[in-house]
């Protein structure tokens, strides 16, 4: 029997465009921390706090989470500016929801 | 002039707007921000982390349960059996029955193998010794 997803959030804040290394030390901690279960977890992506324009660097990193997270949804998206970006997102099979509450858990 | 007068009295004397302070205000915002981000985001780790563990532990109640079920049954069969001294000595083959169950199965599998070899080397040898003496 499949089991519910265990929600797991990744704020982007300031810190993603201003600090270097900022995802990958985050990105590296999740797979350490969740390394024998990426198929129970459900990756959030979480625009709450910053509302950026999406760079195509931003996309490459999102496929690398997808890459070894199975599970990934991009939620409070409302306000981002995607700049055609979030196509890519879907083509990836990463849903985009405007709000955090609708994001299917 | 420490932080707290510079916010009461400083501002005060501050023409409006005054940069400086705009600038004190948007900082102090941003780093409510990050940390109410870091929050909800450790929170969520935490939380995943317990019911990753949960979970696991679950799983490992099985796996017990159905320890505890097997060894039920052994007991059962092993308990008709009144010489103490057997008795104890099968009871302290019961760990390695449970630990070495699949081997087990292989090493009869292989046992028999070698059962049927056996039996048709001897037959084979039999009928041999038939023909010859009939053949006599």
């Amino acid at each position: 029997m499949a089991s519910t997803l265990i929600p797991v959030l990744f704020h982007i804040t300031q810190d993603y465009y201003t600090e270097k290394g900022h995802f990958w030390e985050r990105f590296m901690s999740a797979k350490r921390l969740y390394g024998g279960h990426t198929e129970d977890v459900l990756i959030m992506i979480s625009y709450r706090f910053y509302k950026p324009a999406i760079t195509r660097k931003q996309i490459e990193h999102f496929a690398e989470v997808k890459r070894t997270f199975p599970h990934v949804v991009v939620v409070h998206a409302k306000g981002v500016q995607w700049n055609g970006h979030d196509a890519e997102l879907k083509g990836m099979e990463i849903p985009v929801f405007e709000e955090g509450h609708n994001a299917g858990i | 002039m420490s932080a707290v007068d510079w916010l009461t009295e400083g501002r005060q004397q501050c023409t409006s707007p005054c940069e400086e302070h705009e600038l004190f205000f948007k900082s102090l915002s941003l780093i409510a921000t990050k940390s109410a981000a870091f929050e909800t985001e450790m929170l969520s780790h935490l939380s995943a982390l317990q019911e990753i563990a949960r979970r696991e532990q679950v799983g490992r109640d099985i796996r017990a349960h159905k320890i505890l079920d097997q060894l039920a049954s052994i007991e059962a069969k092993v308990g008709h059996v009144t010489n103490g001294g057997l008795k104890d000595a099968m009871m302290d083959l019961v760990p390695v029955i449970l630990n070495a169950r699949g081997n087990m199965q292989v090493e009869s599998i292989k046992g028999r193998a070698k059962i049927i070899t056996a039996a048709i080397s001897g037959a084979a040898a039999v009928g041999g010794a038939l023909i010859g003496w009939l053949l006599r």
